[in-house]
């Protein structure tokens, strides 16, 4: 296994100086590969979150940069509640930053943005009245959010107290629904990254 | 994550103590770990002895490599650094120095392969929640423990980390490598319709998700679809899942009433008993 390590190395040594000889070449000749097969696109059907979010948003960047842009084209259903970009402000320096290495702490946040399953306003109502003023939802990502009404809206709270209202819910698409939020909803611990020996961006 | 290679990477004297030791390597006094599907994995008590090292001496213990063409946008060049990758690990080379600045692992999770978990850490189990401790269950002399999220495969004798699998939200996903062992087709039933290997990307099932992955690298390039810990006829509802969660296209058909509750997880519709709560039937398959 040993000795297959260093040929492997030595040949690798080959390619790494034939690319120190192509340095401007260095951006990747594919972007990230469909995950949904032409069946499940199918089933997803032509209108999805994924193409229904805002491009450019806050969100839709996190969402691309940990993959779940796809995940989110896919047949679900989903409930998403997407976060205002003003919302993300609100959050550690650098927690959203496009970066290989935030990929994991993203992962974690927008997981806990996400319920299985189409869950309108309505449906989110009848729960809290089922509770006597509250109800509990179950995210993607593990968690759980209490949904409570204040002032006759909808107000979410994740484990670390944080809280977001629904400003704009019920926007439907294919593959689920969307409540827009006022604020971001982060889990209780949160995800470590992998960077090892990291240093900081020049 | 803790700061191994970042403890030694700080400052000058560390950076020439590990090409001192690169110089004075002996790799026979480490064991190879194998990961996914061709993929080995070296301990990180050795790979941190790389950071602060010229790439071009590093590559003569370990299989560094440019990344694949079709995943290069997983971890893009800058104008300050590109990247390498090989054994587990991603590189960043420093173009002005040449030198190997900082080490990504490939495996999230606050202990890594070639490490020791805690004594301590020994008695903890993994988790019922979404079947995990089912789907990672002990065999021979292999435990599974789990921590923060994160599930470690260990030697059972002295707690030797074999295997990382950190849990999707404890931060598995795009970018990483599929654990050894699990690199087989083992898509849920209802999603195999769907989901399908092709020659140049596989889907894998882990607990709470289905990733696409390449093939040559095992690296996961997508998250496919989110899924839940599922219900199980006769089985009270999980927590949180109490709220009427019917797709559209289902909602006319399957509507609560006081005798029974219609419930959506993982591809198909539930009904459950309002009193009880317990699942009494699958009522639809939503994907076959």
């Amino acid at each position: 296994m040993r000795s297959h390590a260093l040929a492997l190395g030595l040949g690798a040594a080959a390619v790494l100086a034939l690319g120190a000889c192509n340095k401007d070449n260095n951006k990747s000749a594919r972007g990230a590969p469909e995950a949904q097969t032409k069946k499940a696109q199918k089933v997803a059907g032509t209108k999805t979150i994924a193409a229904g979010i805002a491009p450019g948003s806050r969100f839709m960047t996190a969402a691309k940069t940990s993959g779940l842009d796809q995940t989110l084209a896919g047949p679900g259903p989903y409930t998403v509640f997407v976060p205002d970009d003003a919302a993300f402000n609100s959050a550690p320096p650098g927690t959203f930053d496009p970066k290989p290495e935030n990929r994991a702490q993203m992962t974690g946040v927008l997981t806990s943005l996400i319920l299985q399953g189409t869950v309108m306003t309505a449906d989110i109502d009848k729960l809290i009245d089922r509770g006597k003023g509250k109800g509990m939802l179950a995210t993607a990502g593990g968690g759980l959010l209490t949904a409570t009404k204040d002032g006759g809206k909808i107000v979410l709270t994740d484990s670390g107290g944080h809280k977001a209202t629904i400003t704009q819910g019920d926007e439907q698409y294919t593959n689920g629904v969307v409540h827009h939020v006022d604020a971001l909803l982060m889990p209780g611990k949160p995800a470590s990254g992998p960077a090892v020996g990291q240093k900081k961006a020049k | 994550m803790k700061g191994f290679a970042g403890e030694r990477a700080n400052g000058k004297a560390a950076r020439f103590a590990n090409r001192e030791a690169v110089q004075n390597w002996n790799p026979a006094s480490y064991r190879t770990l194998a990961y996914a599907d061709n993929i080995q994995v070296l301990p990180v008590p050795q790979v941190e002895q790389f950071v602060g090292v010229p790439v071009a001496q590093v590559a003569n213990f370990a299989a560094l490599s440019p990344l694949p063409a079709t995943i290069q946008y997983l971890y893009p060049d800058t104008s300050d650094y590109y990247y390498r990758y090989g054994d587990g690990y991603l590189y960043q080379v420093d173009r002005g120095t040449s030198l190997i600045d900082a080490l990504i692992p490939l495996m999230a999770g606050g202990f890594l392969p070639g490490q020791y978990l805690p004594n301590s850490y020994m008695n903890s189990y993994v988790p019922a929640y979404y079947g995990f401790n089912s789907f990672y269950p002990d065999y021979g002399n292999v435990c599974n423990r789990y921590y923060q999220g994160v599930v470690y495969q260990v030697d059972c004798d002295d707690g030797y980390v074999e295997n990382v699998i950190p849990m999707y939200a404890g931060g598995y996903g795009v970018g990483q490598i599929l654990p050894s062992a699990y690199s087989y087709y083992n898509v849920p039933v209802q999603y195999r319709s769907l989901y399908y290997d092709t020659p140049d990307y596989g889907y894998w099932y882990s607990p709470g998700a289905i990733y696409q992955y390449d093939t040559r690298s095992s690296m996961i390039t997508s998250v496919a679809a989110l899924l839940s810990p599922g219900f199980t006829i006769g089985r009270p509802l999980p927590m949180g899942y109490d709220v009427y969660n019917v797709p559209y296209d289902y909602r006319a058909t399957y509507y609560d009433t006081p005798n029974a509750w219609y419930r959506y997880s993982n591809g198909y519709i539930y009904q459950v008993d309002p009193v009880t709560q317990l699942v009494t039937a699958i009522v639809a398959s939503l994907l076959t």
